[in-house]
């Protein structure tokens, strides 16, 4: 996995937990990498997994409510990193709709090794998008957190609802997503 | 630990992370490096295989050029070769038919003009082809009846029509007669080449033209109830020497240059052509030329300038005829005593030159191609030598087989007041005589 995933990982304990914390917790952690991370290496997918829940047993926050909140912190970070992309969709249904074909597409230049989830959607209705999420980490919550902090952006409510079909290592999921009120724009 | 420093431990990850991502920016470097030089090694490929194609493409251009430069050359010099005897056949016919003679040595002459001038119409496509091609191509711009053309050409192709058993008529959408501006010769050449072509795919069958006017523009339509083609086929029919077919060629004859000459001088026109075909029913050409009715002051300034050039006579005219061809030299020697016109005869330019300094004429008549002194350099060598002096301003008429577009044009420059076209009937000599002297 990326190590910008790690980074914001621990930035995000930091601000929540503490250097401290953060500091036992991967000096203690059984990690491959000892905690040394570099935004722009590949790491071991199985050390995140460690690390959030080394960092839900420190916070007392459940591990899928601990991954949610690590989606939103990571769209923050991809919003202010990346605007152009969010300002090239009017709407969360059109940014959700464009990871597989544009999105995607944009980070294999950039990073031709980067393992990627896949993003299928079913477009319903105006108001009703349906999406499914594979992936070989079983990363789901983390995924809800992302499409909540999406609709956050654009200034729209949505109804998201989760249906987890993870079984072992690999992530699987199916999002329903009800839009119940209209955006204006994303925010800058 | 206090907020301004970090511990041990997040120092040393730190700086673990720092050498880790130092060296991958040092992989990425050299990787991009050993890129960089990948590239510049396909970019030098690349600029030497873009300098040979460019190379074998100047190659294949000079060679389609020169390709083209032959074929020039080719068609320039079979047109004189066929012209020179072709104009002797002509000359002759055109003599022997004032004569007396008995009505069926007057239908064979006649067999034998038709056939002479078959040939002299493929002579004048293929030159009419090469001007519109280079868009050397002239138009006149003069009043004239549109329904009148028509009709003579609608006349002289019944007989042919009737020997096919087919019915050739001409419907006009309106009894309007307002004279329109522009080329009778080409407006006859449209309308000759889709009758022709009718006739030649039409048997027993019914061909007919249709007009119709506006102020603008005119419409003729020919259609035919004959062999008809394919769809496939109709985009072709207007390209060079093209035919539906391959077989339409041993079937039916033709150089497949008609509807190619239509169409061009429709587009030099500003014009259109487009047909409708179904296999055994027959094909519909529509023509739409833009043919403005002629203003009273056009007609009229037109009237003028028509009447002031005939008739014409030579009579009393000295003519020196410079041709090294025997046959030919009659031909024209008969012309000119049909004008009434004295000839003085030389047969080669040298010849020529010694009888213009002893003598005076009223006018010269050379050929171009002749051995040892061509009528070019003929007519250079009057002009500038004290010897011919009281020839130095007499006109000159080029009487040649040479007759592709730049040819004349050349002739022209050299200093001749006009160009006679091998093979020429009774009207083109005398329109070459007039172009030269003018009225009376």
């Amino acid at each position: 996995m990326k190590g910008l995933v790690f980074i914001e990982l621990i930035k995000m304990a930091d601000s929540a937990l503490g250097e401290a914390t953060v500091d036992r917790v991967l000096d203690t952690a059984p990690l491959k990498s000892k905690g040394v991370y570099t935004a722009v290496g590949y790491y071991d997918c199985a050390e995140l997994v460690v690390l959030v829940d080394a960092f839900s047993k420190e916070s007392g926050i459940a591990r899928p409510e601990l991954e949610r909140q690590f989606g939103h912190w990571v769209m923050d970070s991809f919003a202010s990193g990346y605007p152009e992309f969010f300002r090239k969709y009017d709407t969360a249904f059109g940014m959700l709709e464009a990871i597989e074909s544009d999105i995607h597409l944009e980070v294999r230049k950039l990073y031709p090794d980067a393992e990627l989830p896949s993003f299928s959607t079913i477009r319903h209705s105006t108001e009703r998008l349906e999406l499914s999420y594979k992936s070989e980490r079983p990363l789901a919550s983390f995924c809800y957190g992302l499409i909540e902090a999406c609709f956050t952006k654009y200034r729209e409510v949505a109804s998201v609802e989760m249906t987890d079909r993870t079984t072992g290592a690999e992530g699987d999921a199916v999002f329903s997503i009800i839009k119940c009120k209209s955006g204006s724009g994303v925010q800058e | 630990m206090t907020g301004d420093f970090v511990s041990r431990s997040r120092y040393e990850r730190e700086k673990a992370a720092r050498e880790v991502a130092e060296k991958l920016l040092e992989d990425k470097s050299r990787e991009l490096y050993r890129l960089n030089v990948e590239l510049q090694k396909k970019s030098d490929t690349l600029s030497d295989i873009v300098e040979e194609r460019t190379r074998d493409l100047s190659q294949a251009l000079d060679a389609a050029q020169a390709a083209t430069r032959a074929k020039d050359v080719f068609l320039a010099n079979m047109s004189h070769e066929v012209r020179t005897p072709v104009t002797g056949i002509l000359g002759f016919a055109h003599l022997l038919a004032e004569s007396d003679l008995r009505p069926e040595q007057r239908d064979l002459l006649h067999n034998l003009q038709g056939s002479c001038l078959t040939l002299k119409h493929i002579i004048d496509d293929l030159l009419d082809l090469k001007s519109l091609e280079h868009g050397m191509m002239r138009f006149r711009n003069a009043p004239f009846d549109v329904v009148a053309v028509i009709e003579s050409a609608v006349a002289k192709f019944q007989e042919a029509a009737g020997r096919s058993g087919n019915t050739l008529a001409h419907e006009a959408a309106s009894p309007e007669r307002r004279l329109r501006m522009g080329d009778k010769t080409r407006f006859e050449q449209i309308v000759v080449n889709l009758l022709t072509n009718a006739l030649k795919f039409t048997k027993d069958g019914v061909i007919t033209v249709q007009s119709s006017v506006t102020d603008v523009d005119v419409t003729v339509v020919v259609s035919d109830t004959g062999i008809g083609m394919r769809t496939e086929h109709l985009e072709r029919i207007f390209e060079d020497f093209t035919q539906a077919d391959d077989q339409i060629s041993q079937r039916y004859g033709g150089t497949g240059l008609g509807l190619s000459i239509v169409s061009m001088i429709l587009k030099q026109m500003g014009g259109h052509v487009s047909v409708t075909s179904e296999v055994g029913q027959g094909s519909r050409f529509t023509v739409v030329m833009p043919l403005a009715v002629a203003s009273s002051a056009e007609i009229r300034a037109h009237r003028e300038r028509a009447t002031s050039h005939i008739p014409l006579t030579l009579s009393g005219r000295r003519v020196l005829v410079v041709e090294d061809n025997r046959i030919n030299a009659k031909v024209i020697r008969s012309f000119v005593s049909k004008f009434d016109g004295d000839t003085v005869l030389a047969g080669s330019g040298i010849e020529a030159l010694g009888i213009a300094a002893t003598d005076r004429f009223d006018l010269m008549i050379f050929d171009i191609n002749m051995p040892e002194m061509g009528g070019v350099e003929l007519l250079r060598r009057i002009r500038q030598s004290p010897d011919c002096a009281a020839n130095a301003k007499t006109p000159a008429l080029a009487c040649t087989a040479n007759a592709m577009p730049e040819q004349i044009a050349l002739y022209v420059e050299a200093g001749f007041s006009g160009v006679i076209r091998k093979p020429f009937d009774a009207e083109e000599f005398h329109a070459g005589l007039v172009a030269v002297l003018g009225a009376g």
